[in-house]
């Protein structure tokens, strides 16, 4: 444990650190796809566990328009439903936040509503609505709506003493201190719970696609795994990856990008 | 949140629910949405009660299955955060990749499972577990790395082993982090456990919302959706419990 | 650390300019009845019998017994006294953060809710509250900027504050990057560009160094010498109560209550050569036997 307090100095984002940070995944990726490659090209590995890297590339090759219909589907989805939800549930936050009455009423449920997994409804959904864009939509909005409408609520009711006091004796209108002190401190939250509700919506849509639709990502692993079609199955498990990081790394980019609300606001 | 509850933040939720419910019950009679899609809060009570012993060795199912794949994956995790705040090199690692995994959506992958491992519990389990496994990991690591600097310095200079360091110190101040993995794991397993039934599955609750889903049996339906609801909401309150319980004793 | 910046702040414009005196005194209270009101009524702070008691569950806390002062307009007053003895509680009544449990307080004869909505005093808190995701300047204007000034005024009267505090040059500096002495100045730089009527401060000088606390004393002095304001200032400090009062306030704990009252006959025009004044040892001594009596 000798290390752990000149652990603290290397910090610093020198180059040999920078390479020192960069290096250790990224030969550990090479390696774990050359191990998976040497496996599958040599027998050890067998081919209905797992295709090849080689095979699996080429599938985004020879079948990349009837992946990109599929991709298409499913990102209209994921983002639709993400937007859509994220909205409501700002709007959420701040309604209850403004109105105390609708606030009393409401606050258990709220409270209640993040363990309810909206998801097992979606066979219902299914039967009232029918099959196709508009239910995994909504239950995709739905899935999101829940996790930034409490991290929100959370983090515009969680006040620091100090910070009203200050605003109060300056005579501050609620809708000042709305602005000014509790939305940029909420913040941190609202951004961790974004990131929890883009992989999220993503996971949604493609399993709401198993019983819901029959186009997207999701559906296509499902028929491609029941046809053993084991390439173009993992060919789409990746696609599907590639656009949830997509995502996540854009949320990461805005949070970055405010960092001096979302890294800053819960120290000091 | 508030230990004083005011009489209007009881009584405003009550009537609330009440009135929803008897909105519910006149909107199911009211024929303006189709049978086939709305059962009104009586019928659904009567079908779960007709139906309590199907619901509940297919709820035991489910939670058995929950259950395993929350403990597996929260130990994993537990353990691989505690290597990674010991070895550097190993977390600068293997880090990052945990991360890209956490993209990977798992649940999506049950097709390939159900080849790998069968249709029975295992490959519920595994997306459990994979699904736990994450929220901890990166939860436990920010937790046990979250030590005061003063006090690093202080057991330095003590010079405490590394495991006083970790059972005095840091396991300590991760609890508070853990519980958070732990709540997120409570749903999330649970949600795992429903949806990987709804592929290649006789048995659990999932199987059972989509098998009523064919031949649209309603009220049935409802009911094993909101029997999923309640235990979703039972593990959650335990698990916030416990939470409460655990940091009223550490912090006043 | 006096570097030109001080003297920048004031080239070209009269003192009372500065400090929008002309402001304090023909157009305090916007509020017309108010107006009236305050005219016939005591102008400086005023407290006549505060109790506060604190309630949490089933236990109560008496902050406050029986506190009556009066601060005439334009006078200097300091409280002091133990950790815990309820001198922030009262500096907070008069602020309408605390509403007493029993007793009046009046600001220029006003309620301290009326006198917050007239926005007549400006308030320094002990912790130097800074919005860590804006600016110093963003921070420092904050009062301005609620009050609805436009931004040109604001940041020209916020860079002037920062000047006078000694902080020219980390307008853009955000909270974290400065050191708690430094917020603390930035705090007490906002309050000042809100040309109050009257200041309450809690412990504003208390993470400085000697050098700067005493250049900011003397500073604080002669703003509120321009200006007439009223001052109310919390210390642990005996000679930065001298110093600064007029009457030093001493309090006792468990209840808290105001045990004397000591006039500091030091007058205007205060000059850092006071401490060598025989008078003033002996107000210390006065100040440290007061201070050291058993309630
Ligand atoms: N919001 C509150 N709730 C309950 N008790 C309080 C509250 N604020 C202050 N007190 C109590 O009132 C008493 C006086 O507190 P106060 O902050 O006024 O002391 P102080 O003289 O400013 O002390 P210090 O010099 O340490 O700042 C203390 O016993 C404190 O515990
Ligand atoms: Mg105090």
């Amino acid at each position: 444990m000798s290390s752990s307090l000149s652990g603290k100095l290397p910090e610093f984002g020198r180059f040999p650190e920078r390479i020192g940070a960069i290096l250790p995944p990224v030969v550990l990726i090479v390696a774990l796809i050359l191990l998976w490659s040497w496996s599958a090209g040599t027998g050890l590995l067998p081919k209905w566990l797992l295709p090849s890297p080689q095979a699996v590339l080429g599938e985004f090759s020879h079948h990349s328009a009837t992946l990109l219909k599929h991709a298409r589907m499913t990102a209209f989805e994921a983002l639709g439903g993400f937007a859509l939800g994220a909205l409501a549930g700002a709007g959420g936050a701040f309604l209850l936040t403004l109105v105390p009455f609708l606030r009393d009423m409401l606050y258990p449920y709220a409270l209640a509503s993040r363990a309810i997994p909206i998801i097992v409804f979606t066979p219902l959904i299914v039967v009232m609505l029918g099959r196709g864009l508009v239910p995994i939509i909504l239950i995709v909005a739905f899935a999101t709506y829940f996790p930034v409408f409490l991290a929100l609520l959370r983090g515009l009711n969680t006040l620091n003493a100090d910070r009203m006091e200050l605003l109060h004796s300056l005579s501050a209108t609620p809708l000042q201190i709305l602005w000014k002190i509790r939305l940029p401190s909420s913040l941190p939250m609202l951004f961790a719970a974004l990131k929890v509700s883009a992989s999220g919506a993503f996971i949604t849509a493609l399993v709401t696609e198993w019983i819901g639709s029959n186009v997207g990502l999701g559906y296509l692993v499902m028929v491609s795994g029941q046809y053993f079609k084991l390439a173009t199955m993992w060919a789409a498990i990746f696609s599907a990856s590639l656009m949830t990081l997509a995502l996540l790394g854009l949320i990461v980019l805005i949070e970055r990008l405010m960092g001096r609300y979302t890294s800053l606001a819960t120290e000091v | 949140m508030t230990p004083s509850l005011a009489p209007r933040r009881v009584i405003l939720p009550v009537i609330y629910g009440i009135a929803l419910l008897i909105a519910w019950e006149a909107l199911a009679h009211s024929g303006a949405v189709s049978r086939l899609v709305l059962a009104g809060p009586l019928e659904i009570v009567v079908a779960g009660v007709r139906n309590w012993s199907e619901l509940g060795f297919n709820a035991g199912v489910t939670l058995a299955q929950a259950l395993i794949g929350a403990a597996i994956g929260n130990v994993a995790g537990l353990l691989v955060a505690i290597c990674f705040v010991h070895w550097g090199f190993f977390r600068r690692a293997v880090f990052p990749l945990a991360i890209l995994c956490e993209a990977i959506p798992v649940v999506a992958i049950l097709p390939v499972l159900i080849l790998w491992l069968g249709n029975g519990m295992a490959p519920k389990i595994f997306v459990a577990a994979f699904l736990s496994f994450f929220p901890m990991l990166v939860n436990a690591y920010r937790g046990l790395s979250n030590v005061d600097e003063e006090v690093r310095e202080l057991l330095y200079s003590y010079s405490a082993t590394a495991s006083q360091m970790l059972w005095k110190v840091r396991m300590p101040a991760a609890v508070p982090f853990m519980f958070t993995a732990l709540k997120l794991s409570a749903c999330s397993s649970m949600i795992a456990s429903l949806v990987a039934e709804w592929l290649a599955s006789e048995r659990g609750l999932g199987f059972l919302v989509v098998y009523y889903g064919q031949s649209y049996r309603v009220a049935d339906i409802w009911s094993a959706a909101i029997l999923s609801c309640l235990i979703s909401l039972g593990l959650y309150g335990i698990t916030a419990a416990c939470e409460r319980r655990a940091l009223s004793r550490s912090s006043p | 650390m006096r570097g030109p910046a001080l003297s920048l702040a004031f080239e070209g414009r009269r003192p009372w300019h500065w400090m929008g005196l002309d402001i304090v005194m023909l157009n305090a209270f916007p509020d017309e009845a108010t107006r009236v009101r305050a005219a016939t009524l005591p102008a400086g702070l005023y407290a006549d019998g505060i109790d506060v008691v604190f309630r949490r569950g089933s236990h109560s806390v008496q902050a406050l017994k029986d506190c009556s002062l009066d601060i005439p307009r334009g006078s200097w007053a300091t409280l002091i006294g133990a950790s815990g003895c309820g001198k922030s509680t009262l500096l907070r009544v008069f602020a309408d953060i605390v509403k007493p449990t029993a007793g009046t307080a009046l600001l220029h004869g006003v309620s301290p809710a009326e006198a917050r909505a007239n926005r007549i005093y400006a308030l320094v808190q002990q912790g130097s509250t800074m919005l860590p995701w804006r600016s110093i300047i963003d921070n420092v204007a904050l009062g301005l900027e609620i009050s609805g000034l436009p931004k040109s005024t604001r940041y020209a009267r916020a860079e002037e504050a920062l000047a006078l505090v000694g902080l020219k040059g980390f307008e853009k500096s955000l909270p974290s990057e400065l050191s708690g002495g430094m917020r603390q100045r930035a705090a007490i730089a906002r309050a000042l560009t809100l040309r109050p009527r009257f200041l309450l401060m809690d412990e504003p000088f208390g993470a400085l160094d000697e050098i700067t606390r005493d250049r900011l004393h003397f500073e604080l002095l002669r703003i509120l010498e321009e200006t007439g304001a009223t001052l109310l200032l919390v210390t642990h400090s005996i000679s930065e109560a001298v110093i600064l009062s007029d009457k030093v306030i001493v309090m006792t704990p468990r209840p808290g209550r105001i045990s004397e009252i000591i006039e500091v006959d030091f007058g205007r025009g205060r000059t850092p050569d006071l401490r060598g004044d025989p008078r003033f040892v002996q107000y210390e001594a006065q100040l440290r036997r007061a201070l050291h009596q058993p309630a």
